[in-house]
């Protein structure tokens, strides 16, 4: 009994966006093969995107919000390679290799502010991301066709000056997912596209246990006992920034050739908060992740997504309170996982209180003969 | 710094440029105009390159597909009728577009693929 | 890892169950659906009420009759996804024939194409689309937007038709980045040059950025009494947002100057919010709103200073291709047919002017077959129907391109 008690404790989160997915699978009348196809779709779109959050997690670094400047710097590439017109396959790496240098650059900026904000690493990369906007607008609308010239009338601006609000990626569109496509029965499968993810999953688990990945568990474990033993703390964690903002950078590039579109000044806001949902429900806490949180997340957190907006409409008949019920969970799944985390943060506390109480009564009752 | 750092990270960077130049060349995407204007034998058709989502061609109409690369492509002809014939072209190098006029495209024979100046629109 | 395994398990096991039973639980009698995509209340009332309409006619495919309705987001400028998921989820409906997305925001080209790719049976028309023609007209069966072009010099002809002096257009980067809204803004400012105006451009902040709806409407309700101070009061106002609308004409009815027509011109848009009317009652009855604004606007001393569209131009494309989608599916005419398009939009329309012709493209000339512009007579309250169709426009402006 015990035992059950405390595993659904352990995973309220995910068990309560599990149940919330069951409940709405029904109502949404939408059939088993259109949900799993589109699953699919969307695990290959932001799994990626989900996986840059784990290694600052690791480090204590809570999460990393601050992956938009990785985003951004994504978009930057993309853009290049739009505009100069390179396609498909080819058109990606472009953009990925544009976009890393950026966002080495752009990590370890963050990297560098965090460390100053110390304890308070989650709403300094918050503001951060709102920070880098500005920056990026900058960049889009008055750097580019000044000081950078654009070469092709769909990128730029319809008065000549900057680059478009929404820029189609029809020329690199599906240059990941369509170089193998393989058909299982009504579904296609995005071959290359899950290779991908799955040499980042087996980089993730080696990495862990690399010398630097040892350090970054002993910093998100204590910092103060990490640096006695002799780990150089703050550039430990700014490389675990700029892995993570590397990661969201080829992440976003993977999430945009799937969607064929890009909004330029707004696509990369949404990065953080869906990959940190994803990443909460699928039963990460702000000190502890790992790959099977992603997996999880991912797969609940799109069911949802999938699901919730035909739910909400079956059961309120009315289209547009479905749509907004689902927009209120969306942002709900973010808001409760933090609330559902702080209390088990508080649980644990308690427990280990409770602990610590009746380890000192048995020892008071031993000792009190004495 | 010793030497052999020093080589590693001057072979990462070269080898990260030469990743770049041959994205950047083999990746162009170069215009090609099918010129259905020729209305003495007026055919709507669908055409398919390399083989990527057939893209209609209106009778009467210049249409543009981007293809990728200066090298040799397929070009595959669908018409209403549900005759398809496929045939392979080269895009001439260092053109910056290239025009195939679809009355000159007939089964069995190479397309006449000619160089042109690429239109300044859209 | 036993765990992902589990719950993957459960989940299958779960979409499995249900989705037998969703399959069997089909009793319907309507030979086909028609999925119907609007904005919300909040964003587009009028879009949203003319798919109210279709259910009215043809009911509603969870009871027996042919339409299915959706939302898209709010803020579809940040959930381009939600509005892509929602379009497809329609195609997973097999009795589905026909999709209409009114308004087609950014995003909606990508879900036709994927729709096409799994369902090439499905009809998908676009109303105002967000995206630039080229990229709607090749994936969209048709497409219909208002006639930027043409109205571009109307609405500064009937201004100074109504006595203004000055043209003031507020808008803001998004909407100037749309072809089509950058076009019209360069074809007024010509116009204005033309007929003797002044062409002032106000930025205002865009509703679907942090500041929302609300921010925005506070800006102009803030803003409007320095403007109308600044230009004087024979000026007229334009947005192309929705939203700005109805603060921008509480502010006009308090401090004075022009409104020839909202950018999606209907008597519903902003007025009944500017003036406070109630018009739950005439609901859907076009007559007898417009009659009730027009009182409205008489009292308030807006005679001949306030125009509209005498029909809601979001319900009429909202009704008028879902109409025309379930006669093409009836077999009653075939897609492509002017003049039953024609007489779809006019079945909600007694009695109004429409003008449309295909788009045409400045740069090469070329006419789209599959995209109608359209618009119809400015009607100013107090004073009755001012022909903007029956003007004759300059060839010049219709070769206004962008890019010179």
């Amino acid at each position: 009994m015990r035992n059950v008690k405390s595993f659904v404790a352990d995973n309220i989160v995910t068990l309560i966006f599990l149940t919330i997915t069951i409940i709405a699978i029904p109502f949404s009348g939408l059939s088993g093969s259109y949900i799993i196809s589109n699953l699919i779709d969307r695990f290959a779109r932001s799994s990626f995107l989900v996986f840059a959050l784990i290694l600052p997690i690791m480090a204590g670094m809570g999460i990393n919000f601050a992956m938009v400047l990785g985003a951004t710097a994504g978009q930057i590439g993309l853009i290049f390679a739009v505009d100069h017109n390179i396609m498909g396959t080819e058109g990606l790496i472009l953009a990925t290799l544009v976009g890393i240098p950026l966002s080495v650059g752009l990590g370890w900026f963050s990297g560098q502010v965090l460390n100053r904000a110390r304890g308070r690493e989650m709403v300094t990369g918050f503001i951060l991301g709102y920070f880098m906007d500005g920056i990026y607008q900058f960049f889009g609308l008055y750097i580019m066709g000044w000081l950078i010239p654009i070469r092709t009338a769909q990128v730029m601006q319809i008065d000549g000056g900057g680059v478009r609000n929404t820029l189609a990626l029809e020329s690199v569109r599906g240059g990941l997912d369509k170089i193998v496509s393989l058909k299982v029965g009504p579904f296609s499968i995005p071959v290359v596209t899950f290779a991908v993810i799955a040499v980042l999953c087996l980089f993730i688990i080696w990495f862990r246990r690399t010398k630097l990945g040892q350090d970054m568990r002993a910093i998100g474990q204590e910092q103060g006992i990490s640096h006695a033993a002799g780990i150089n703390v703050d550039r430990t964690r700014i490389l675990a920034i700029v892995i993570s903002t590397v990661l969201a950078c080829i992440g976003q590039i993977i999430y945009l050739q799937n969607l064929g579109n890009m909004f330029t000044y707004t696509s990369q806001r949404q990065a953080g908060y869906y990959a940190a949902a994803a990443i909460l429900v699928g039963g990460a806490t702000v000190s502890k992740a790992s790959i099977k949180n992603v997996f999880i997340g991912v797969f609940l957190v799109h069911a949802l997504y999938i699901t919730t907006p035909l739910a909400g409409k079956a059961l309120f008949k009315s289209a547009m309170v479905g749509q907004y019920m689902s927009d209120f969970i969306n942002y709900g799944i973010i808001a409760s996982a933090l609330v559902l985390h702080a209390w088990k943060n508080k649980r644990a506390a308690d427990l280990a209180r409770a602990g610590l109480r009746m380890s000192a009564e048995a020892q008071a009752a031993a000792g009190g003969v004495a | 710094m010793n030497l052999r750092s020093l080589v590693v990270k001057i072979t990462l960077a070269v080898v990260y440029l030469v990743l770049a130049v041959w994205a950047y060349g083999a990746g162009k995407g170069y215009p090609l105009y099918i010129d259905n204007t020729d209305l003495s034998k007026p055919t709507m058709l669908s055409v398919v390159i390399d083989g990527k989502s057939p893209v209609r061609v209106r009778e009467g109409a210049y249409t543009e597909i981007m293809v990728k690369g200066a090298r040799k492509h397929t070009i595959s002809l669908v018409l209403p009728s549900g005759a398809e014939y496929r045939e392979t072209f080269r895009f001439p190098a260092g053109a910056q577009a290239a025009e195939i006029r679809v009355p000159e495209l007939a089964p069995g024979s190479d397309p006449v693929v000619r160089p042109v100046l690429p239109r300044q629109d859209r | 890892m036993k765990r992902i395994l589990k719950l993957a398990a459960l989940l299958a096991a779960v979409l499995l169950v249900f989705a037998a039973c969703s399959k069997g639980a089909d009793a319907d009698s309507a030979p086909f659906h028609i999925g119907v995509v609007t904005g919300s209340v909040s964003q587009s009332e009028d879009d949203l009420r003319g798919a109210e309409e279709l259910i009215k006619l043809y009911g509603d495919s969870k009871t027996g009759g042919m339409i299915t309705h959706l939302t898209y987001p709010d803020n579809f400028m940040d959930q381009m996804d939600t509005t892509i998921s929602q379009i497809l989820s329609l195609a997973d409906d097999a009795k589905l024939k026909a999709i209409i997305v009114n308004q087609a925001v950014p995003g909606t080209a990508e879900a036709f194409k994927r729709v096409r790719e799994k369902r090439p049976d499905i009809l998908l028309f676009a109303g105002e689309p967000h995206e630039d023609p080229p990229v709607i007209q090749e994936v969209a069966d048709m497409a219909i937007n208002s006639d930027f072009i043409s109205r571009g010099y109307t609405i500064i002809w009937a201004a100074k038709q109504m006595g203004a002096k000055a043209f003031v257009h507020i808008s803001f980067p998004r909407h100037m980045s749309y072809e089509t809204l950058g076009l019209r803004r360069l074809i007024m400012e010509q116009a204005c040059t033309d007929l003797g105006m002044q062409f002032i451009f106000e930025t205002a902040p865009d509703p679907t950025s942090e500041v929302g709806v609300a921010g925005a409407q506070q800006y102009i309700l803030e803003k409007m009494p320095q403007w109308i101070e600044k230009y004087g009061e024979e000026t007229a106002f334009f947005c192309t947002n929705d939203a700005h609308t109805e603060p921008l004409l509480k502010q006009l009815f308090a401090y004075g100057g022009y409104f020839v027509e909202a950018d999606l011109p209907s008597p519903l848009m902003g007025y009944p919010g500017a003036l406070g009317l109630d018009l739950t009652a005439e609901a859907g009855d076009f007559q007898k709103i417009l009659k009730k604004v027009e009182e409205s606007v008489v009292a308030k001393g807006g005679a001949g200073r306030f125009g509209t569209w005498a029909y809601s131009y979001g319900f009429t494309v909202t009704a008028g291709l879902g109409e025309y989608a379930r006669r093409i599916l009836a077999g009653e005419t075939q897609l492509g047919d002017k003049a039953s398009l024609n007489d779809s939009f006019a079945k909600f329309t007694p009695g109004a002017k429409w003008a449309s012709g295909p788009y045409v493209n400045a740069l090469t000339g070329q006419q789209a077959s599959n995209h109608m512009l359209v618009f119809m007579d400015t009607y100013v309250f107090g004073q009755g129907y001012l022909p903007t169709t029956a003007q004759a426009i300059d060839p010049k402006y219709y070769e206004i391109s962008v890019n010179n």
